[in-house]
């Protein structure tokens, strides 16, 4: 019986079938499509998985190097390590176009596995396969690149991805989930030790902001007044020391501000005002600034009671009658109660001011207040007396301190004003610029813009 | 009578000597070594010298910043130059101090600098120059910004040149 196809034909049609075949195989290991989630059975993943991610280590451009303030050390890599359990986050500054790359380590479960091809799924739209090799029980690092852009915002985002691999014989199987908070941030910051928790508050607090200063400034400020992760009116001079035991003073605290708005790429200045003696005889203008506010993050006063001998009157200024602690017919209010004192000479507040769009807003993370308007026309330096400091009082400082205690004349009954002998708490909104040109205030500012 | 005038020629001459004695000394600032003039000043610059050399020689020592802040203002006022040496010594103190609990916190920097910056003004009061590289030391090396610009203030009232 003659065949209904000649052996030349089988034969070509062999070869044509060994070819696509063979090309097909070729093509399952260098050119394989990804194939889907769907793809992937419930018996796949119920296997024991022969390789697993291991260790994950952020990189690329962009990409932001976050210090411990308790150690002074960059947080370590990589910040995933499935065998110590570490699972640290990354931070980007945003930027069109920027991909997520990580360079990946997998630990192998299986001994005969030498070769795999590993890819993943989720967020940024996965990572595209890669080959990974195995010599010892961990591969190489092996570099991957999101498919999809991070998008171009102040985000937090809590990245998913699950790993599959093929390995050869076996179809694609799942081989584990690692799950990753990713920050991006406003602009590239401009410190060069940015503390980890500054990232994550600030972009948590200023996510889905425009890059507008002002908006992000303000931004942080509420965060820090609402939250009360750090708290003011203990010991603390400097961020990494607010960060690390949560508690700072003023000095520290406009550190803390300068460092957060730099970590979003927002530049504020610094700066302190220190009390000096406005009288050039006898009396001591002031000798301190007295503050019932609580501070930021508190709840109650850190600090002792005390006696307030309060003026509160504006006729009883510049010479208040003041008939001793039991009279209640003279111009002074006893109050004891808890306050912070700063002393002159030296001692003073410490502030932050943003320059923005042609105005100075002051902000006062001490007390967690600001955007201040109109203090200033433009940033303070040197010695401020008087008229000149009549924006600052009326549109900042009056509100924010209650009183001023000073070594001033008072009349004891006598009907003369020539007592000194006890400093009386002046309610600083009754005290004018200046008397007989004279000013009442005086301030020497530290700036650094 | 020629020895009672003799006698009497001496003794002027002795006090001659010893009024221009004392006058030298006054103006050397010796003065206070005599101990028939010893003064209340003295005794005040001897108990605030005390209270500064111990946070200089004791580094482990819990002070009382605001009292000795109190010592160093009134060395200021007292104007006495030998205080410099001390203050010097201070200024070059790196660690932090160690404060009794119920001392105040200051606001704007902790309480060491607080003492080096009042420091840096009494070293201004009493023109110790030749201090001037112990301020610029701490112009250079601070982090904090009001010390700083205390050093700064200082080293130009002092002669010498603010650079970066």
């Amino acid at each position: 019986m003659k065949s209904r196809f000649p052996f030349w034909r089988s034969a070509i049609t062999l070869a044509i079938v060994g070819a696509v075949l063979i090309l097909g195989l070729a093509a399952s290991y260098a050119q394989e499509p990804i194939p889907s989630l769907e793809g992937l059975t419930l018996a796949d993943s119920a296997k024991a998985p022969q390789i697993t991610p291991s260790k994950i280590s952020f990189s690329g451009t962009g990409l932001i190097t976050m210090y411990d303030p308790c150690t002074g050390l960059p947080v370590p890599k990589p910040e995933f390590d499935l065998l110590t359990g570490r699972n640290d986050p990354a931070a980007y500054w945003r930027a069109a176009d920027r991909q997520v790359s990580v360079r990946v380590k997998f630990r192998r479960l299986d001994p005969s596995v030498t070769q795999a091809w590993v890819a993943a799924w989720g967020t940024f739209g996965g990572f595209p396969f890669r080959s990974v090799t195995f010599s010892g029980d961990e591969s190489d690092w092996v570099t991957f690149t999101s498919r999809n852009a991070v998008p171009d915002a102040i985000q937090v985002h809590d990245a998913a991805w699950l790993w599959g691999a093929k390995i050869t014989g076996a179809p694609w199987a799942w081989i584990g989930i690692t799950r990753h908070r990713l920050y991006t941030t406003n602009e590239a910051p401009l410190t060069s030790r940015v503390y980890r928790e500054l990232v994550e508050w600030t972009t948590e607090w200023a996510q889905g902001l425009p890059d507008d200063d002002k908006q992000i400034a303000d931004a942080i400020m509420n965060g820090f007044a609402a939250t009360g992760v750090i708290k003011y009116g203990a010991a603390g001079w400097d961020t990494a020391e607010i960060l690390c035991t949560g508690d700072g003073m003023c000095g520290g605290m406009k550190e803390v501000f300068y460092d957060a708005t730099a970590t979003q790429g927002v530049h504020v200045a610094r700066s302190c005002y220190i009390l000096k003696d406005a009288d050039t005889g006898p009396e001591y203008q002031w000798n301190s600034m007295i503050i019932f506010s609580f501070g930021l993050g508190r709840t109650e006063h850190p600090w002792s009671a005390q006696t307030i001998r309060e003026v509160n009157d504006p006729s009883c200024y510049p010479c208040p009658e003041y008939l001793g602690a039991s009279s209640q017919d003279d111009c002074v209010d006893i109050e004891v109660r808890r306050a912070y004192e700063f002393y002159a000479p030296g001692d003073g507040h410490c502030i932050n001011f943003l320059e923005y769009d042609g105005q100075i807003y002051l902000y006062d993370l001490s007390f967690g207040t600001g955007p201040w308007p109109g203090t200033w026309a433009s940033l303070p330096y040197g010695t401020k007396q008087g008229t000149q400091l009549h924006d600052f009082r009326v549109n900042y400082m009056n509100t924010a301190l209650d009183y001023m205690r000073g070594t001033i004349y008072y009349d004891s009954g006598t009907g003369a004003c020539t007592s000194l002998d006890t400093r009386l708490d002046v309610d600083s909104d009754i005290i004018p610029d200046e008397i007989s040109s004279q000013p009442e205030m005086r301030y020497d500012w530290s700036t650094t813009p | 009578m020629n020895r009672i005038r003799k006698l009497a020629l001496l003794m002027t001459a002795s006090f001659i000597v010893l009024a221009a004695a004392w006058v030298l000394l006054s103006q050397l600032g010796g003065a206070k070594v005599l101990p028939s003039l010893a003064s209340e000043e003295d005794t005040e610059f001897d108990q605030a010298m005390q209270k500064v050399r111990v946070v200089v020689q004791d580094p482990e020592a819990t002070v009382d910043w605001v009292s000795v802040y109190q010592a160093i203002l009134k060395l200021k006022e007292l104007r006495d130059p030998r205080c410099a040496p001390l203050l010097a010594q201070l200024l070059a103190r790196e660690k932090p101090l160690r404060i009794v609990e119920s001392s105040p916190l200051p606001g704007v920097m902790p309480p060491l600098e607080m003492l080096q910056s009042v420091a840096i003004e009494t070293l201004v009061a009493v023109q110790a120059n030749e201090q001037l590289p112990a301020i610029e030391s701490v112009y250079r090396q601070t982090r904090f910004m009001v010390l700083r610009d205390a050093a700064g203030s200082a080293i130009q009232a002092l002669g010498g040149a603010v650079g970066e």
